[in-house]
């Protein structure tokens, strides 16, 4: 192979790698980062609100047995238990916790070795390739170089743009289970609320049937003991509104990611490393004419 | 689904609490036992997976709404007891089979 055809095998070559890399997409690895953030902290909210929620149950539980007699069975809820229901609610959550995670470590994953397999093998063939070209001619060895470089880029892009698609496909298919998913648990956030109410209003009613006179000392320390509660009750009320709300708003952010993959945006990293290898042929291409 | 049976429910209780609150000796006692039963049942609505197109749920339904209606809001003491009471351990009744039908599913 003469010159001539060596420096259309050049242009081919870089013909093709610009072609490859005119549609490439970022991966928005921060969204990723921040979706799987909000699954984990949702989750971590959910599993304190419900192990409180469990504590102050003991409390409706003990009013409730303020009429019977007493035995070893007494201060349990029996058929009016939370905590299966909670249980429940929390692998829910630690699903959708977890798909989101998966999400963020596909986006983020390091494939290098993969690259560095194929830009080792076309990295030898361009050697190869070269090594058969006038050997004494060191500019033209310095072609192998310049390849290898590209194909890392060019590589690097086939790579991600695999994996967008691979992440499109899956996020696709998953929004409306999660849709669907997130909307169950917000409508159980305000059943739980709603039993929160019943308990409360309980251990008011009951707490109100047997206060203390008001001359007497006893009456501070119940009502005392009915504020801590009654406030816990008010917290509790809180964190699930929140719980609601953070639940809900996962599904947005996960279509909204899902968009932010669909439009290309151009690496800009990756294109300027490109065009200034370009620059080098041109430059280099100057010299040999 | 229970939404509508536990509200009715939880309507109730607040009701005949309120009914406890402004009688007094036996029938407020009475109240008081009823309005525990109420958010007993109430509990487990929410807890249940209940059949809102079950007759048991309907009839249900019918007894807490005639109830409610009797009382209304419950502001003051009301003049006839003994009716609102009778009323309420219908209704009482009406939710436990509704619940009961549910659990045996």
């Amino acid at each position: 192979m003469n010159a001539t055809q060596s420096r259309r095998g050049v242009l081919v070559f870089f013909t093709l790698a610009a072609s490859v890399t005119a549609g490439c997409t970022a991966i928005p690895t921060s969204r990723f980062d921040l979706l799987a953030e909000s699954g984990e902290s949702t989750l971590k909210a959910a599993e304190n609100v419900f192990s409180r929620m469990e504590s102050i149950q003991l409390v409706e539980c003990v009013v409730r047995a303020r009429t019977k007699p007493l035995s070893e069975d007494v201060f349990k809820p029996g058929d009016l238990d939370l905590a299966p229901r909670l249980r429940l609610r929390q692998s829910t959550l630690e699903v959708l916790a977890r798909y989101l995670e998966l999400l963020k470590e596909l986006a983020e994953k390091d494939f290098q070795g993969d690259i560095d397999a194929a830009s080792d093998k076309l990295a030898a063939s361009a050697k190869s390739l070269t090594a058969q070209l006038a050997p004494s001619d060191d500019k033209l060895s310095k072609v192998g170089g310049i390849f290898a470089s590209l194909v890392e880029a060019v590589g690097a892009e086939i790579v991600r743009e695999k994996r967008i698609r691979a992440l499109e496909k899956a996020m696709s298919r998953a929004q409306r289970d999660l849709v669907e998913v997130c909307s169950l648990v917000s409508h159980d956030v305000r059943e739980l609320k709603a039993f929160m109410g019943l308990m409360k209003t309980r251990i008011y009613s009951n707490f109100d049937a047997v206060r203390p006179q008001e001359k007497d000392y006893a009456r501070l320390v119940a009502d005392r003991e009915l504020a801590q509660i009654l406030s816990e009750f008010k917290d509790l009320g809180d964190a699930l509104d929140g719980l609601g709300r953070a639940v809900l708003k996962i599904p947005d952010a996960h279509q909204e990611t899902l968009q932010a993959l669909e439009t290309p945006e151009r690496p800009r990293e990756a294109l300027k490393a490109l065009i200034s290898k370009a620059q080098q042929i041109g430059k280099f291409y100057q010299h040999v004419k | 689904m229970a939404h509508e049976l536990a509200e009715q429910l939880a309507g109730l209780a607040s009701r005949v609490n309120n009914l406890a609150v402004n009688h007094t000796g036996d029938d407020s006692r009475t109240f008081f036992d009823l309005q525990n039963q109420l958010i007993d049942l109430s509990e487990k609505a929410i807890l249940a997976d209940l059949d809102n197109e079950a007759a048991s749920y309907g009839k249900a339904l019918d007894g807490l709404n005639a109830a409610i209606k009797f009382i209304g809001e419950a502001e003051d003491s009301i003049a006839n007891v003994s009716q609102a009471i009778q009323l309420i351990t219908k209704a009482v009744g009406l939710a436990e089979k509704a619940i009961g039908a549910a659990a045996k599913v």
